[in-house]
């Protein structure tokens, strides 16, 4: 098929934006290693501040990105993603409520809570829609994100102002407060999950058939169907848990990778990982390269970017077809 | 036990069997057998219960009570990739996304038999090339699904169940949205599949004169309940055939296949109505 890039050659996008994203942002770094005597502050810079922030970003958007991949081929309906779902607000609504209520919580308690919080949604959800149709599905999960949104907007106005700040910028979804102690929790988080979403793919071809045909396939067993539930939720939550409600890489990533790549799970896992990565760190790198010193959110510069690019994909996709 | 005709060996039977919609059973038998090696038709208007109890023979509808065996496996107790590799099914409205090539489609068939994360063995890209071959597809393998038209997409289907190697196939209205021809395509491939391999098939078909000429076994179903079985010949009666289809017919045979041939008389409301215009016919 011409259409669709060669098995690996969307790979090498991977390296060139790693080391911009390396090397640009706020602080111009051009100068400095001309300098010898501040090399070393460079790399000090590099490895203590912006490595973190490009390797959870990176992580965040694979993870969301193959969260979305995992609750789609699941439901098997496009739309589905943990941010349309509730997922997200779940996760996020345990940790506002945690910051605001639990004043001397300390950050590494965050990512826990966050998981917690989004599998309850998660579970919650499962629980009601067992055994319906997958627009169900799509449809409750409106429902439940409308309502955990709600209350977190309760939560908020209850608050008190002090620590309002900090939830804020956490709900943007912004990379600008990561450090090393998120970096080796998203870190560690990622390396089972993100192994354990790539190995669930690879079974998980059978589901694009109709639920009949993938069931008489023995694909669409009770076990499988949780196990994608439970990875997809954790992945979102610990992305949620980092790096606030980044929306929409979920929808994106996998979006993207269908359009490039053949439909197959097993064929999409690896560019959505990708994809969800370039995105994110892309989206980090723009927000506070942009208008620096000023620092957007990379949700915000997700949103701004990412919904254009969706549409002109979607726009794209429909000739296509019409002709 | 129940004896199978028309020999003696089931290839699925079914004990105390009862099904139904939110606990209100709709099918109830106490025997029920599909004879191994032959084509079975299920018979029945709109509503009888005939692509129910196919399901629930696949196991994919609920069982209220009793016990369906395939074989010598138990349906509910059996691992669902042992029982794909026993049993394939063709749903009604199958689905797939149109860019998905025919040989991605059929290599499908091969999931109950793939090691996770392994790539398909010598044996997998073998019974896809027989499958694409025994329905015809081989030219159209890496053509996507989308570019077919209707009786390639059902080939290219029958092909994926074939690619499962079971000894039963199960095919539920699969002449549905095909032209004439094309449905007698696919029946004589289904016959063709029994008579060289040895197949068990069950088919759901609305066409009586097709069940006549291409099944082994018929079973007739109304409101649930099975009201006949047995051979074209034994069965078919306009007696019969007015009970489960409340159509008057008169029943001669067919000229060459030698099986019983269905002329449908004039229907009630025209014989009731007055004398018939072309239009109220149509009706």
């Amino acid at each position: 098929m011409n259409k669709s890039l060669t098995a690996t050659s969307y790979l090498w996008f991977f390296p060139p934006v790693l080391v911009i994203c390396l090397i640009n942002g706020s602080i111009d770094t051009i100068p400095l290693l001309l300098d010898e005597n501040l090399r070393e502050l460079l790399l000090r810079m590099i490895t203590e501040l912006r490595l973190p922030r490009v390797l959870v970003a990176a992580l965040v958007g694979s993870g969301l990105g193959m969260a979305g991949l995992l609750l789609q081929t699941l439901s098997g309906n496009r739309l589905a993603d943990p941010s349309i779902i509730g997922v997200n607000q779940g996760a996020a609504l345990a940790v506002v409520a945690a910051i605001l209520l639990i004043p001397e919580l300390s950050p590494h308690w965050i990512p826990m809570i966050g998981v917690l919080g989004g599998l309850a949604s998660a579970w919650m959800l499962w629980a009601l829609c067992r055994g319906t149709a997958s627009i169900a599905l799509i449809l409750m999960g409106i429902g439940v994100s409308s309502l955990l949104s709600a209350l977190i907007g309760c939560l908020l106005i209850l608050s008190e102002t002090q620590r309002l700040a900090m939830v804020m910028t956490w709900l943007a979804g912004s990379f600008a407060t990561v450090d090393q102690a998120t970096m080796v929790g998203t870190l560690s988080w990622s390396l089972v999950l993100i192994p354990a979403s790539w190995l669930l793919c690879q079974q998980l071809g059978p589901l694009l058939l109709d639920p009949l045909s993938s069931r008489m396939l023995g694909a669409r067993t009770g076990t499988i169907e949780s196990l994608c539930l439970l990875v997809a939720c954790a992945l979102s939550a610990i992305a949620v848990a980092a790096a606030g409600t980044l929306g929409f890489i979920g929808l994106l990533a996998p979006h993207i990778a269908r359009r490039l790549h053949p439909p197959q799970p097993e064929k999409l896992a690896m560019p959505v990982l990708v994809y969800g990565a370039l995105l994110a760190m892309l989206a980090d790198l723009l927000g506070r390269s942009l208008f620096a010193p000023v620092q957007l959110p990379a949700g915000l510069m997700l949103a701004i970017l990412g919904v254009p690019v969706f549409i002109l994909l979607l726009l794209w996709q429909q000739r296509v077809r019409g002709h | 036990m129940p004896k199978c005709s028309p020999n003696n060996n089931c290839a699925i039977r079914a004990t105390d069997l009862s099904v139904g919609y939110r606990g209100i059973p709709l099918i109830n038998e106490s025997t029920l057998v599909i004879p191994e090696g032959r084509i079975t038709v299920l018979l029945g208007a709109n509503g009888s219960g005939k692509s129910t109890l196919l399901k629930a023979l696949a196991g994919l509808h609920p069982l209220q009570s009793g016990t369906v065996m395939i074989g010598d496996s138990d349906l509910t107790t059996t691992p669902a990739k042992q029982l794909a590799r026993q049993m394939a099914f063709l749903p009604q409205h199958p689905g797939a996304p149109e860019t998905l090539t025919v040989s991605e489609l059929v290599m499908m068939g091969r999931h109950p038999y793939r090691r996770p994360l392994f790539p398909a063995t010598k044996t997998d890209r073998n019974a896809v090339a027989e499958a694409l071959q025994n329905t015809d597809m081989s030219e159209m393998s890496e053509r996507s699904l989308g570019a077919l038209s209707g009786g390639q997409r059902q080939r290219a289907w029958l092909a994926m169940i074939l690619a499962q190697q079971t000894d039963i196939l199960m095919l539920d209205e699969p002449t549905s949205y095909l032209d004439l021809s094309h449905q007698y395509d696919l029946l004589n491939l289904v016959r063709r599949l029994n008579q060289l391999q040895g197949k068990t098939l069950v088919l759901v078909l609305h066409d009586l004169n097709q069940a006549f000429e291409f099944a082994d076994h018929l079973i007739y179903m109304k409101h649930g309940k099975v009201m006949a079985k047995g051979t074209a010949s034994q069965t078919a009666t306009p007696e019969l055939v007015k009970e489960i289809f409340d159509l008057d017919c008169s029943i001669g045979l067919h000229p060459q296949a030698n099986c019983p041939l269905l002329v449908p008389l004039a229907t009630r409301s025209a014989v009731g109505a007055q004398p018939s215009t072309p239009s109220a016919q149509a009706i």
